[in-house]
């Protein structure tokens, strides 16, 4: 809606062309200017850092664990469950390929499962039953001076 | 009159009962005359002990009320006057009186080499031996000369404290004082043909400053290296090789360097002891004049990164050579052919290239402080340069191997570390180099943007306002 | 268009927007007084300021955590990992000191023009709160770093409370939200800073420009002698005037900038209650009550420098009603200029005194120390000559 208080736009037409160009620079720097402004926003807001915790988890207190035993570590923020068998450790993610829930190593049946709804997984991850529709990602192990060290793989 | 004296004779004989009844005589114990022993005694880690325990005697005396009082008075219970000379006073047959200075030592051994005695209070029951093993007990025993220190001259008689009680005299902050009593008695030491200048040294060195001006109870003093009861402490053959019970690492060093196996050398007090005409006891981190000298070239450093001979000659001295010999005088006495011995020059380069690795790490932990205060985040940088931190500190035990290329691989680790430090920091500052370049076309763009509007603005005002009247001539 | 119109449509056949809509023309191109100059800028460039501080600060608290043990780390991580976090710490920062300098300028602008008069008390009442909150504003949000400098100066500042008389004790409890400052403190900083002044402020704010707006600009003409501005020649607020502030808020913002990448406010050291730093004083505008308050000692001293702080504040609020005269132009009412002009001379005098305090300065070759109540003493073996510059 153009403005109607006291004539505006009456008196304009004097030099067009120039006001013209000066209408449009100050549309473009206004754009500029916006656009200037908006874009780091944006940025700032877009999370900086993968959030929580290191890429290399130490498993604590690996050497009290017993063949058969499950221990929970934070890799990169997410959860992966360790298991030691008798031959070593190994890691999975601990996040069910279906929903998302947490799954438990089930210690006597040699299995993971899964609470939310039912997926059972064997011992190298892989999908037994239930609604799971993947196996379960592999960590690496890294064993350093007796340490037992957890990353992805 | 005979039998008068046959009738009181016995009375006099068992006097003691007459007295009684007249109430002149009582039963009184030691601390009745002598408050003097009996109160300091009493505050003493041996309360629990009585007077009988050492001095034997009976456990309280039939004395008369007037005789208490004289002899109180004559003892001085807790006046300050110069007591008179003791009136005489028979303490009875069993009575063992002050022990003899030379006796004491087996006396107090009764107890303190008793195992079974000493076993509840956690004491150590080699005291005793090791006192006999010692200067002032070997000197006792073959000379029986009782001058010689002996357990109360430490420890005190009556007054005895545990040494963690800031009152005692063997307390870590006493013991020098309670040495000098002998130790800087001129006369005294003459006759043993002992300096009484190593207590003024001691005071002045390293560890006297640190203990008796700093207060550090864990700073040496006297016995840490002379011994509590004998003259080493445990472990060592001679006291010229107890530095390395604390100075592991420039012991340990030391041994491996072409000096250790030295014969007729004095280990660490040679190049630490003070130098010459000093007593070895005037211990410090490094010999003074050498001390200067690098903080000198270290200063030198600061305004001029790789200073040329000429420079260094007027900054520290004027003649190069003659820098270890001002530096290190103890160098040159073995040392003497300054001109044609390599070895100077050698040991100069090595502190020359430890100076530098101190002054770039100074400055590196500097620069650390600034850029942590603004506005990066150098927590990484800081962590790096924790390693930075612990080659520094092995340097000045490795000094001690005087191998160069030993000395040079850690210089070189220390600089390295340095140098990644500053070059990561270079690396965060040069981050910030694009926040000032792109200030020219923020305000190229914005001199642009301000200067449309500006224009349109006059434009606009000629469009819509009209001179207001009265005002145009001023307006324009 | 054909969606525009949709739209506008959908609200006209809802609302009586054409009311509304006659309202929003007029109020946009209202005219203003003709002859308003350069130095009407100011209010505007607060209100931008106070914009920008809005839409920083709601940026800042997305990463920001108000805790003893995280606040510092959380301020460190926006400025050296979040995208342009140093940026938008920086602006809010600066912003906060601009703010203050800009609502000063157009206080002392609308002061020598004589526009708190007749009618527009009010105005300048609401005015004179939004500069006091404004101050406010400054004095919690610097706690927030918990850095070093932040800790303490909050320590001195919180101080000078309990020497209010009477209840000066309970109000430093109060302040401090226990005996001195920690983690409380900071809890209850933050809510004033990030909740509680904003709505105030936003609503001091409304109610400044409602009164602005129904009272226009003034002129310089006296109180009841007032012409109406001659069809014309007003100028209209958009576009004309708006113009204006567009040059002076791009230039604004572009110092801003500026002074973020040349200037930027350092993290210094994480607060730490067991070491005072040598040589803490508080922001610059607070300088000035800074060093009045030193030269009232004891237990009177106190009372009598808190008042003294305090007039100046007390006499700006009412100062409409005590300057009753009608005449608007400076020349003809010297003594409130005069007054004005002492009161802005004193502060920046003291305020000059309050930095140098306690420091050592070189001037014309010799260097001198500035003792705390800024007396300069002649440094080096020569004979010491105390100027009483305060007196």
């Amino acid at each position: 809606m153009k403005p109607q208080v006291d004539g505006f736009d009456k008196v304009g037409s004097a030099r067009p062309t120039r006001r013209g160009f000066l209408d449009w620079l100050i549309s473009l720097c206004s754009l500029l200017a916006g656009l200037a402004m908006t874009i780091p926003g944006l940025m700032y807001l877009w999370p900086a850092a993968r959030g929580g915790g290191s890429d290399n988890m130490e498993v604590e207190g690996a050497d009290r664990m017993a063949p058969g035993q499950s221990r929970m570590v934070q890799v990169g923020g997410k959860a992966v469950i360790v298991i030691r068998d008798r031959k070593g450790f190994r890691a999975y993610s601990a996040i069910c390929t279906h929903l998302g829930c947490l799954v438990t190593w089930e210690q006597a049946k040699e299995q993971f499962f899964c609470p939310c709804h039912a997926a059972v997984f064997d011992a190298q991850g892989r999908v037994v039953s239930g609604p799971a529709p993947a196996p379960l990602p592999a960590y690496k192990i890294k064993e350093v001076g007796g340490r037992i060290y957890v990353s992805p793989a | 009159m005979r039998i008068a004296s046959l009738i009181v004779l016995p009375l006099f004989l068992f006097g003691g009962f007459a007295r009684i009844c007249a109430g002149q005589e009582e039963a009184v114990t030691c601390d009745a005359c002598h408050k003097l022993q009996a109160e300091p005694l009493a505050r003493s880690v041996h309360a629990a002990l009585g007077c009988r325990d050492c001095h034997d005697g009976q456990a309280s005396y039939r004395v008369s009320s007037e005789e208490v009082r004289r002899y109180a008075a004559a003892l001085g219970a807790g006046s300050a006057q110069p007591r008179p000379a003791p009136p005489t006073f028979d303490h009875g047959s069993g009575f063992a009186g002050k022990p003899a200075r030379k006796d004491i030592p087996e006396l107090c051994g009764e107890c303190h080499a008793n195992v079974e005695r000493m076993n509840p209070y956690g004491l150590r029951t080699d005291p005793l031996a090791r006192y006999w093993a010692g200067g002032h007990g070997k000197t006792l025993r073959q000379t029986g000369d009782d001058r010689v220190a002996v357990c109360i001259d430490c420890h005190g008689a009556h007054d005895i404290l545990p040494s963690r009680n800031p009152d005692s005299k063997t307390y870590s902050l006493n013991v020098p004082d309670t040495c000098a009593t002998c130790h800087a008695d001129a006369a005294l030491m003459g006759e043993f043909g002992l300096s009484i200048e190593v207590v003024d040294e001691y005071r002045q060195s390293v560890h006297g400053r640190l203990l008796l001006e700093d207060g550090d109870t864990g700073a040496p003093n006297c016995a840490t290296c002379h011994g509590n009861h004998s003259s080493m402490p445990p472990g060592f053959a001679s006291v010229v090789d107890v530095c390395g019970q604390c100075h592991q690492h420039a012991a340990m060093n030391f041994a491996k360097s072409i000096h250790a196996d030295l014969p007729g050398h004095k280990g660490c007090v040679r190049c630490h002891g003070g130098g010459e005409g000093r007593h070895f006891h005037l211990i410090e981190r490094i010999t003074k004049p050498a001390g200067i000298m690098i903080q000198r070239y270290a200063h030198l450093l600061t305004t001029e990164p790789a200073p040329s001979t000429a420079q260094v000659a007027e900054a520290i001295h004027p003649d190069p050579r003659k820098i270890m010999e001002r530096a290190l005088p103890s160098c040159t006495e073995c040392h003497d052919d300054i001109e044609d011995d390599e070895s100077l020059p050698k040991l100069f380069v090595l502190l020359d290239e430890i100076a530098k690795a101190e002054h770039l790490y100074v400055e590196t932990a500097r620069r650390l402080d600034r850029v942590a205060q603004g506005v990066l985040l150098v927590d990484a940088q800081r962590f790096l340069f924790e390693d930075a931190k612990t080659h520094l500190i092995e340097l000045a035990p490795l000094q001690h191997t005087l191998d160069n290329s030993v000395v040079g691989e850690h210089v070189e680790e220390l600089n390295a570390v340095c140098a990644q430090v500053n070059a990561e920091l270079d690396k965060l500052e040069s981050g910030l180099r694009w926040r000032y370049r792109a200030l020219i076309p923020i305000w190229l763009f914005a001199l642009l943007f301000a200067g449309a509007c500006y224009a349109k603005y006059k434009q606009l005002k000629a469009l819509h306002v009209g001179p207001f009247p009265g005002e145009s001539n001023e307006r324009q | 268009m054909g969606l525009s119109r949709r739209i506008n449509s959908f609200f006209d056949d809802r609302f009586d927007t054409e009311t509304a809509r006659r309202f929003i023309d007029k109020q946009a191109h209202k005219r203003l007084p003709p002859h308003i100059s350069w130095f009407h800028v100011f209010g505007s460039l607060a209100l931008l300021l106070f914009v920008s501080q809005t839409i920083t600060g709601i940026l800042l608290l997305i990463y920001y955590r108000p805790t003893p043990e995280a606040a510092y780390s959380s301020i460190q991580y926006i400025t050296t990992e979040v995208h342009f976090g140093w940026l938008y710490r920086q602006i809010h920062a600066w912003g906060a000191t601009l703010m203050i300098l800009v609502v000063v300028l157009h206080m002392v602008r609308t002061y020598f023009s004589g526009a708190y008069k007749k009618p527009r008390e009010l105005t300048w009442v609401t005015g004179v709160l939004i500069f006091i909150l404004t101050i406010i504003f400054g004095f919690t949000g610097y706690l927030l770093p918990w850095n070093q400098i932040a800790f303490w100066a909050t320590t001195i500042g919180t101080e000078s409370a309990g020497k209010v008389p009477f209840i000066g004790e309970w109000l430093l409890y109060f302040l401090r939200g226990g005996e001195v400052v920690t983690g409380e403190t900071l809890s209850r900083f933050f809510v004033v800073h990030v909740i509680i002044l904003p709505w105030i402020l936003t609503g001091l704010i409304a109610v400044h420009l409602v009164l602005m707006r129904l009272s226009n600009l003034a002129t310089l003409e006296p109180v009841g002698e007032e012409k109406p501005i001659p069809p014309g020649h007003g100028i209209p607020f958009f576009p004309v005037h708006v113009a204006k502030e567009a040059v002076v808020a791009i230039l604004l913002l572009a110092g801003l900038v500026t002074l973020s990448i040349l200037s930027p406010w350092e993290i210094g050291e994480p607060a730490n209650p067991l070491v005072t730093p040598a040589h803490i004083k508080p922001e610059w505008y607070f300088l000035p009550s800074y060093q009045l308050l030193k030269y009232f000692e004891g237990p009177y001293g106190a009372v009598v420098g808190i008042v003294a702080c305090s007039l100046p504040f007390g006499l700006l609020l009412f100062w409409p009603f005590l300057d009753r005269g009608k005449e608007r132009h400076p020349r003809k009412r010297p003594w409130a200029v005069g007054i004005g002009l002492f009161g802005l001379m004193a502060a920046l005098f003291l305020g000059i005194l309050g930095h140098f305090s306690g420091t050592d300065v070189t001037l014309l070759g010799r260097r001198y120390h500035i003792d705390l109540l800024g007396r300069p003493e002649r440094l080096m073996d020569e004979p010491t000559s105390h100027n009483p510059v305060e007196h």
